[in-house]
C-alpha cells in the first residue's frame, strides 16, 4: 500500500520539520501516506524524539510546516500552531507513561472523555478496546499491576481508541523482555495492517485498527522497522540519510549506518523445536537449487512453534573456506554471489541454498580470497538466530 | 534491563519477607544520631507530661477558655490549610512551570514568610491590612470590613506563614513529575485544566497532601503573626498557642494542660495522616 | 546578640525583632536582648567593679533600664551589663529555671516572692519606681476619646492588656474601681504588643502605662505616636518596680551597685523623664 505520492493524499501527514535546539540542528522532509506504516529508524540521539515532539505539538517548529489532512497543524511562517490536544494524533509513548493513578480502563477511556463522552460510554468503548487487546479482565488493574507487554497494549489501545488522525508510536516495542516484544510485535503488526485487509471504515473498530490513517513508527530496532512498515525512513543526525522500502534500503544501503541495520537477515520459516524450515518467497517449503530438501536453520530458541521471523545479523555469521570443525549447529555450504568493501567492513551476499548477507573485516575478506564465485562454508552459532512469531500472516 | 530486573526483584521479594537483610540495618553511626534526634523530639513531650497537674486536668481542660479556644483553633488551621493549598498549588504551578521575568523574585517573596519572624508578618499583615493600612484602609472605608479582631483575621495570618509550606512541597513535586504525562493528556485531547485536574494534581496528591498537612500544623501552632494581627481575645481570636501563652503569665498548670491538648492534637493527627500520605512499605 | 544568654532568647518574638533591627522601633514588641554597649569594652585593672552583670527587668521598664545601664557603664568601665527585657512572669521561671541573674526588677513585688522562697535574695527589695496606666489614644485621636468611659463603647476598637499581665490586672482593677465595664476587641498578651496595635491606629483606644505614652511621644512623628489623656477617673492604679539582688548573684559587688545607682539623683530623673514616678 505504499505510494510515491504520500502525503499528497486525503489524510496523509506531510512534515516539513526544521528545528534547532543547541548545537542540534533539524531538517527533515517527512510524507506518510494514509493506510502507511511509516517506520522512522535511527541511532540514539539522530532526534527521533524531538520528531514525535513536534508532530504531535509538544515542541513548536522552527521552520517548515506540519499538515495532517487537510489541516495544517503547526506553520511558524503563517503563525499557525495547533496545540497538541487539538490535533487528534493518538501517541503511544515510550515507556507507555500511562496514568499511574488510573485503572487500565480509566486510561483507555481518557481520551474518549477529554473529548466530550460520557463516563460510561466511554467505558463501554474502552472495554471492547481492552477486549480486542486480549486485556478485557484487567480493565480494573492500575498499570503498575500489568505486565510491560500488557502496559504496551494499554497505551496502545488508549492511543487508538479516540480515533486518531495519526498514530505516532515512539519505541512501542523498546522496553519489553524477548517474549513479550515478540506477542506485542505480532499485536502491532494486527493493528497496524489494517490496510491491507481493504478495511473501508473510516472509525477504528477493534480489532481492525486504522484502516485509513497514517501511522508513524520510530524506532531504533531495524527487525521493528522491516518487519511492521511499509516504508523505511532513515533518520542520522536531524537529516534523513535514505528512504525506501525495506527491501530497496537492503538492497541499496545509502550510508554506514544504513548499511549495518539493513544488512540483517530476515528469514521466514516454520519452527518446531528449535529447529526453523526455511519458506521461499512462495511461503512453500524452500527448494535449493539442484535439491529438494528444505533449508534447516537450529535455533537455541525451542519455545518457538508456527510462523516465525529468524533473525540472523551479519556479523555473526562466520566464513571459510574449510568445512569448520567445532560447536557451530549451523553449517552449509554455498557461494559469494557478490562483495561489496564498505568501509570497516565488507560484505558478502550469499547464494543458495540460504541467500544472506555477511559482513567480515577486509582483512578477513583478503585472507579468503573472496570473489564473485567463490565456493565458502558458513557457519552461524544456533544462539545467534533469534526467532520472533511472524506477524505478517 | 528488563529481565535483569525482573529477576532481582523476585528475589528481593521471597528474601524481605523471610527475614531482615543487612542493608535493613543501618550502620552505627545513622543509628547513633537517629536516636539523639528522636531523644531531642521526645525529650519536649516527656518534660511537658512531667510538668503536667494529672489530677486537675480535666478541670483545666473543660474550662471555657480552653474550649473556645481549642474549637478556634481547629476551625482556623483546617481553613488557613485549605486557603494555602487553593493558593499555593496554583502559585507553586507558576513557578515551577512558566518562565518569566522576576519568577526568582517573586519565589523569594512568597517563601519569605517561612523566614520572616511571625511576629514582623503579623506586623506587615497589620500596616497592609489593618483598619489604616495601605490596602486595609480603603477596603474598610468602603465595606465597613475589618479583618483584624476576627477569625478571619486569624485564619489569613495562620495561611500567611503556612503557605509558603505548600508551595515549596508542592513546586518540588512538579518539577520532578515526568512532563510527559501531561503531554499524554493533551495529546489524548484533554485540555489544560483538564490534564492539571485529572493528570497532574492527582499524581503529586501524596506531596500535596504531606504538603497540606505540613501547612496546617504550622497553621496549629502559629502564634506570633496571630497575635500581632488578629490580637487575642477569648473566644474570638484566642486560639490554643495564645491561651497557653497567656495563661503561662498566670497559671503555669492551665498553660501545661492546653500545651498537652496541643500536642495530643497534633500528635494524633500526624500519626492517623501518616499511614495515609507516606504509605508504609 | 551578645546579651541573648541563659535562655532568654528563646521566644521568637525577641529573636525576629533582634534579626530584624529595622521594625524593633516600630514595633517596640520586642523586649529585648539587647546589649547595653557595642563595643564592650572590659578593663578589670584599676577598678573595683568589673565583669558581666546580668539585669532582668520587666519589659515596660525595658527602654529606661537602656539608657541607665549605660551610664552605669561609664561610671564603671569594667563592667558590662547584660539585660533581659521581658514579662515579669517568664522571667521569674527563668531564674527559678536556673538563668544567671544578679539584679531582677519585676513590675510586680509578688514576683520576688517566689524568688525569696526558692533561691533566696540578699536584700529586701527596693521599690524604684512606679508606673501608673492611662487612657490611651492614637494621635488624631479619630474616635474622640475623652474619657475612660469610652472604653464601654462597642462601636470602637478597644484593647486592654490580658488580665494575665500585670498591666491588664491593675486596669482591670482600676476600670472595676471607676464602675467602668470595657468592651475589649483584644487583650494583648503584653503591653508592648499593645502599643503598636494602638500606634498603628488599628485600636482607638487602649490602657497602657504611662511610661509608653511618655516613650512614644519622644517619637515627635505624629503619624505612629501615641497620646495619654491620663486616667480620668480618681486616682490611677500603679505598678511598683522593686529591684532585689538575688542571693546566688555571679557578680553581688556589681549588682549592689546597680541597684543602689537606680535609687541615684540620675537614675530618679531618668525615670521622670521615661513617664515613671519614683518614690
Amino acid at each position: 500500500m505504499s505510494t510515491d505520492v504520500a502525503g499528497t493524499r486525503a489524510g496523509g501527514l506531510d512534515a516539513e520539520i526544521r528545528l534547532v535546539r543547541g548545537d542540534f540542528e533539524m531538517d527533515v522532509s517527512l510524507q506518510v501516506a494514509a493506510g502507511e506504516t511509516a517506520a522512522l529508524l535511527g541511532p540514539n540521539g539522530a532526534g527521533k524524539s524531538t520528531i514525535v515532539a513536534a508532530i504531535a505539538g509538544l515542541l513548536p517548529l522552527g521552520g517548515g510546516m506540519i499538515r495532517l489532512g487537510g489541516r495544517v497543524l503547526d506553520d511558524p511562517d503563517a503563525g499557525i500552531f495547533t496545540a497538541p490536544e487539538h490535533r487528534r494524533i493518538g501517541v503511544v509513548f515510550q515507556d507507555q507513561v500511562l496514568f499511574q493513578h488510573l485503572s487500565a480502563l480509566d486510561n483507555v477511556a481518557f481520551g474518549l472523555t477529554a473529548r466530550g463522552m460520557r463516563r460510561s460510554e466511554a467505558h463501554g468503548h474502552a472495554q471492547t478496546w481492552l477486549d480486542a487487546m486480549d486485556l478485557g479482565d484487567l480493565g480494573h488493574r492500575r498499570p503498575r499491576a500489568l505486565s510491560g507487554g500488557q502496559r504496551q497494549r494499554v497505551a496502545l489501545a488508549r492511543a487508538l481508541a479516540c480515533s486518531p488522525d495519526l498514530l505516532l508510536a515512539d519505541e512501542p516495542l523498546g522496553s519489553l523482555d524477548v517474549t513479550a516484544r515478540n506477542r506485542l510485535r505480532r499485536n502491532l503488526a494486527a493493528h497496524l495492517s489494517s490496510g491491507r485487509n481493504g478495511g473501508g471504515t473510516t472509525a477504528p473498530v477493534p480489532p481492525h485498527g486504522t484502516p485509513n490513517v497514517p501511522r508513524l513508527l520510530i524506532t531504533h530496532d531495524p527487525t521493528d522497522a522491516f518487519v511492521l512498515a511499509d516504508r523505511v525512513h532513515i533518520l542520522e543526525d536531524g537529516r534523513l540519510t535514505q528512504s525506501g522500502t525495506p527491501d530497496e534500503l537492503r538492497r541499496a544501503p545509502a550510508t554506514a549506518y544504513a548499511a549495518d541495520l539493513s544488512g540483517i537477515n530476515l528469514v521466514r520459516g516454520t519452527a518446531r523445536d528449535g529447529e526453523v524450515t526455511v519458506a521461499d518467497d512462495d511461503g512453500t517449503a524452500a527448494s535449493a537449487t539442484g535439491r529438494r530438501s528444505a533449508v534447516v536453520l537450529h535455533a537455541a530458541d525451542t519455545s518457538m512453534f508456527g510462523a516465525v521471523l529468524a533473525t540472523i545479523h551479519p556479523r555473526a555469521i562466520a566464513l571459510h573456506r574449510e568445512r569448520p570443525s567445532g560447536s557451530p549447529r549451523n553449517i552449509w555450504r554455498t557461494t559469494a554471489e557478490a562483495v561489496e568493501p564498505l568501509g570497516d567492513i565488507t560484505r558478502v551476499l550469499l547464494g543458495a541454498p540460504l541467500p544472506l548477507t555477511a559482513d567480515i573485516t577486509p582483512g578477513a575478506a583478503h585472507e579468503l580470497l573472496i570473489r564473485p564465485g567463490t565456493t565458502l562454508w558458513v557457519s552461524v552459532k544456533a544462539t545467534e538466530v533469534e526467532l520472533a512469531p511472524d506477524g505478517r500472516d | 534491563m528488563t529481565e535483569g530486573s525482573a529477576s532481582v526483584s523476585g528475589r528481593d521479594s521471597g528474601a524481605s519477607a523471610a527475614r531482615r537483610t543487612p542493608q535493613d540495618l543501618p550502620p552505627w553511626p545513622v543509628a547513633l544520631l537517629a536516636a539523639v534526634g528522636v531523644v531531642l523530639f521526645a525529650l519536649p513531650v516527656v518534660g511537658l507530661a512531667a510538668r503536667t497537674p494529672w489530677t486537675g486536668l480535666l478541670t483545666h481542660l473543660g474550662s471555657r477558655f480552653v474550649v473556645d479556644a481549642a474549637v478556634l483553633s481547629v476551625v482556623s488551621s483546617v481553613a488557613a490549610a485549605a486557603v494555602a493549598a487553593a493558593v499555593g498549588v496554583p502559585l507553586a504551578w507558576v513557578l515551577a512551570r512558566v518562565q518569566f521575568r522576576g519568577r526568582s523574585v517573586v519565589r523569594a517573596l512568597v517563601t519569605l514568610p517561612m523566614v520572616l519572624p511571625p511576629v514582623v508578618g503579623g506586623a506587615a499583615l497589620l500596616f497592609a491590612l489593618g483598619r489604616r493600612g495601605v490596602v486595609g484602609g480603603p477596603l474598610h472605608d468602603a465595606t465597613g470590613l475589618l479583618l483584624p479582631y476576627s477569625i478571619w483575621g486569624v485564619i489569613l495570618a495562620n495561611a500567611f506563614v503556612a503557605t509558603p509550606l505548600v508551595i515549596l512541597t508542592v513546586e518540588g513535586a512538579l518539577r520532578n513529575l515526568d512532563r510527559r504525562y501531561e503531554a499524554a493528556a493533551a495529546t489524548l485531547g484533554a485540555s489544560r485544566l483538564r490534564t492539571l485536574w485529572k493528570v497532574t494534581l492527582p499524581m503529586i496528591g501524596p506531596a500535596l497532601g504531606v504538603a497540606t498537612v505540613v501547612a496546617w500544623a504550622r497553621a496549629l501552632g502559629e502564634f506570633g503573626a496571630t497575635v500581632t494581627f488578629a490580637g487575642n481575645l477569648g473566644g474570638r481570636t484566642q486560639t490554643l498557642p495564645l491561651a497557653v501563652f497567656v495563661a503561662l503569665e498566670s497559671d503555669r498548670d492551665a498553660a501545661v494542660a492546653i500545651s498537652l491538648v496541643l500536642v495530643a492534637l497534633s500528635l494524633g493527627l500526624l500519626i492517623a495522616l501518616r499511614d495515609r500520605w507516606w504509605p508504609s512499605r | 546578640m551578645g546579651g541573648c544568654r541563659g535562655g532568654n532568647c528563646r521566644d521568637a518574638v525577641r529573636r525576629g525583632a533582634a534579626l530584624v533591627p529595622l521594625w524593633l522601633t516600630a514595633l517596640a514588641l520586642a523586649s529585648g536582648c539587647t546589649p547595653a554597649r557595642d563595643d564592650g569594652s572590659v578593663r578589670a585593672d584599676g577598678e573595683a567593679l568589673g565583669g558581666s552583670l546580668h539585669v532582668l527587668v520587666a519589659a515596660s521598664l525595658l527602654p529606661v533600664v537602656e539608657v541607665l545601664a549605660v551610664e552605669f557603664e561609664q561610671d564603671h568601665p569594667g563592667v558590662e551589663v547584660l539585660i533581659s527585657g521581658a514579662g515579669s512572669s517568664a522571667l521569674r521561671e527563668q531564674v527559678l529555671a536556673g538563668a544567671p541573674a544578679d539584679v531582677f526588677v519585676p513590675a510586680d513585688p509578688s514576683h520576688l516572692e517566689a524568688i525569696r522562697d526558692d533561691i533566696g535574695l540578699s536584700d529586701a527589695p527596693v521599690v524604684v519606681a512606679r508606673n501608673s496606666v492611662v487612657l490611651a489614644v492614637p494621635a488624631n485621636n479619630e474616635a474622640g476619646v475623652t474619657s475612660l468611659a469610652d472604653l464601654a463603647r462597642p462601636e470602637l476598637l478597644i484593647g486592654l492588656c490580658a488580665a494575665e499581665v500585670p498591666c491588664g490586672a491593675l486596669a482591670r482593677k482600676g476600670l472595676a474601681q471607676a464602675g467602668i465595664e470595657p468592651v475589649p476587641d483584644t487583650d494583648e498578651p503584653n503591653v508592648r504588643s499593645l502599643v503598636t496595635k494602638l500606634a498603628a491606629g488599628e485600636l482607638d483606644a487602649a490602657v497602657v502605662y504611662a511610661s509608653d505614652t511618655a516613650s512614644m511621644d519622644a517619637g515627635a512623628s505624629n503619624d505612629g505616636a501615641i497620646v495619654s489623656l491620663g486616667w480620668t477617673a480618681g486616682t490611677a492604679p500603679q505598678a511598683s518596680y522593686a529591684a532585689a539582688v538575688l542571693s546566688d548573684a555571679p557578680n553581688p559587688v556589681a549588682a549592689h551597685a546597680f541597684v543602689a545607682y537606680l535609687q541615684t539623683d540620675a537614675a530618679r530623673r531618668a525615670f521622670a523623664d521615661f513617664g515613671l514616678t519614683v518614690p
